[in-house]
């Protein structure tokens, strides 16, 4: 009886994560083996002999400089970006918190808003505020603080404020959450005992935090390695970013193998450094 | 009950049937016809003008796939045989990979009447596996209110250009622009090189860059910029400067620079293994003269087949076609890599 319930209990369960493993075979795995395949030069039909491979692509990767440049600029632009989203949204946070304001619904929304516009239509908008004859040049010019436009667009600048605009809400959302476990009283006996408000937050509150200040991090890096309107449109030339790159390489050069290492590669430091921050922070919910 | 080897077994099995390439996705075909399109002003015309005329001498069905070539032609190569699509309008580049793959069907006059009005131009270069229902030129825009002396030539506009004589104002296709190595190709020519010696155009291009506001890679971008007068001179399409001026651009010109302007195709093919049957019919009606003008009318890109009637006051947009060049397709695809190679490191770095 008990090794019938048991059996019954694991099918079950089987059925019940039969969806999730469907879509993640299906989305996943057979596109991440067929990326694969593409970057060796294998055909992915079966039932091909997988006889016939090349790593000339990868050897291309790693020894020329210059997509070991456009590498470094994507996951310079992934640190930077989430390091000041961290800055800017952690306020946010533990105002939302923290507050027994009525408003409170209100506010969590006006975070929301970033994901409701939608990444294109932000960066359109970003397009006409920081453009040459747009809102901060027309209010500079028009108060006669310059003369001649600025070039606020297309360049590491705009891309980086585009960014930090799109995945606001990504950072806030864990940090808050994290935030909403510290007990209050913890900042209120460090107080007590003669802290300053600085010295609090510094010594209790950030620690304490710091799990969803990585969990934040760790979303929004990956979304910006992963960008490709935003840089493509706000970026300048000498400015690329490796989907933008893979997508050259498809539409321009017609090379996929190439075009399927960069999205290997791409996965791989991404899959990288999820790991390396899940060690990291073993041991300890990532919110 | 299922056991957890019979599970992961069972939807291993099914998702492979489903997603692995050449299974078992199939489309019904009997009497629809699916076709391509860009968005916006395209899709409109392609609703509007064609499918009226093609439904009315198939009774078909039409089942329109917005996008772009690129991701059509993915399609077609990843279902070989079992194609999603039965026609594409394809770039130049894309249309010869699929006919060198053997995707795409020989276009005849038999089952595609309106092709004995096309001329040679428009078919030769995919011959006759696809054929173009529209093209445009390249040209200088710029803004009348302030170049009141534009260039002539390729070789002012550049030598000028790289003076600064137009200001920190130029904008110029990018090289991951899909016809970017084509207009690359197009200044070296005109510039005196030719596809194994592109030193001309990039030496003019550096000399440029510092005047550069951006390289454009969408047609979106620049036609931002230019409205926004963030520009004040570039190369752009005959069709979508017209349309940006008949847009209530005022200070907006177009000129067709010396010694030449080179021709952009759209070649329509048919896609072997799908409804080859209305595919063709569809084709020639992309080629007949009575939607194709109401298409110029709209989307400013030149009707192909010679029996279109112009109405005189649209006739000055139409550049004459002794004055176009194309490209060498498969010697400049076969070069593109190492064009976009060279632009990597002495453009972008």
């Amino acid at each position: 009886m008990g090794g019938s319930r048991q059996t019954l209990g694991r099918g079950a369960a089987w059925l019940l994560l039969g969806p999730v493993l469907a879509i993640i075979f299906v989305g996943y795995v057979l596109p991440g083996l067929a990326l694969l395949a593409m970057s060796l030069e294998v055909p992915f039909r079966w039932p091909t002999v997988f006889d016939a491979f090349t790593f000339r692509h990868y050897e291309r990767l790693l020894t020329d400089i210059y997509y070991a440049r456009i590498l470094g600029y994507t996951l310079a632009m992934g640190a930077i970006v989430s390091a000041i989203t961290a800055v800017a949204a952690f306020p946010i946070a533990y105002y939302l918190a923290r507050t027994r304001s009525r408003l409170t619904s209100f506010y969590s929304v006006l975070t929301f808003t970033p994901l409701a516009v939608g990444m294109n239509m932000l960066t359109l908008g970003w397009m006409v505020i920081l453009g040459r004859t747009g809102f901060i040049n027309a209010l500079l010019t028009g108060s006669g603080v310059i003369s001649d436009p600025l070039q606020l667009l297309y360049g590491w600048s705009s891309v980086i404020i585009g960014m930090v605009h799109v995945t606001f809400t990504f950072m806030v959302l864990p940090i808050e959450a994290v935030i909403r476990q510290i007990d209050p009283a913890l900042e209120k006996a460090a107080r007590t005992l003669g802290a300053g408000p600085i010295k609090t937050f510094v010594q209790v509150i950030l620690p304490l935090s710091m799990q969803g200040v990585a969990a934040g991090f760790l979303i929004v890096f990956l979304q910006v390695c992963g960008a490709f309107v935003l840089p493509l449109l706000l970026g300048g030339q000498g400015f690329t970013m490796v989907p933008i790159s893979i997508w050259e390489q498809i539409t321009v050069s017609s090379d996929k193998p190439f075009a399927a290492v960069l999205s290997v590669a791409l996965i791989a430091i991404s899959i990288a450094i999820m790991t390396l921050q899940l060690r990291i922070m073993r041991g300890k919910d990532l919110v | 009950m299922f056991n957890r080897r019979q599970m992961l077994g069972g939807l291993a099995t099914g998702a492979a049937a489903f997603a692995w390439p050449g299974g078992m996705l199939v489309r019904a075909q009997e009497n629809s016809v699916t076709i391509t399109s860009l968005g916006g002003k395209w899709e409109q015309s392609i609703r509007e003008h064609f499918i009226p005329l093609f439904k009315q001498r198939t009774g078909a069905d039409v089942k329109v796939v917005l996008g772009t070539p690129t991701q059509w032609s993915s399609q077609i190569e990843a279902l070989p045989g079992k194609p999603p699509l039965d026609a594409v309008d394809n770039s130049e580049t894309l249309a010869i990979s699929l006919i060198d793959k053997g995707l795409v069907s020989k276009l005849t006059v038999d089952k595609v009447p309106n092709l004995a009005d096309t001329p040679d131009l428009f078919r030769k270069p995919f011959d006759d596996y696809g054929a173009s229902y529209q093209y445009s030129t390249s040209g200088l825009f710029y803004n009348g209110d302030k170049i009141k002396s534009p260039p002539k030539s390729w070789a002012e506009f550049f030598e000028r250009g790289g003076k600064g004589e137009f200001g920190r104002a130029i904008t110029l296709p990018d090289i991951s622009y899909p016809w970017g190595p084509h207009l690359l190709w197009h200044y070296n020519e005109a510039l005196g090189g030719n596809v194994n010696n592109l030193d001309p155009v990039f030496d003019a291009l550096r000399k440029m860059k510092p005047y550069i506001v951006k390289f454009w890679g969408t047609a979106l971008e620049v036609e931002r910029m230019v409205m926004s007068r963030e520009v004040d001179a570039g190369v752009l399409w005959d069709g979508r400067v017209t349309a940006m001026m008949s847009g209530g651009a005022k200070f907006l010109r177009f000129s067709r620079l010396d010694p030449h302007s080179l021709i952009t195709l759209t070649p329509a093919q048919v896609v072997k293994g799908g409804n080859e049957r209305l595919a063709y019919q569809w084709v020639n009606t992309l080629l007949d003269p009575e939607p194709q003008l109401k298409y110029f009318k709209l989307i400013n890109f030149t009707p192909t087949n010679r029996k279109v009637q112009i109405p005189e006051e649209l006739r000055g947009n139409i550049m004459p076609l002794d004055k176009g060049v194309t490209p060498p397709f498969r010697e400049l695809i076969r070069a593109t890599p190492g064009i976009v190679d060279r632009w990597n490191r002495e453009i972008r770095l």
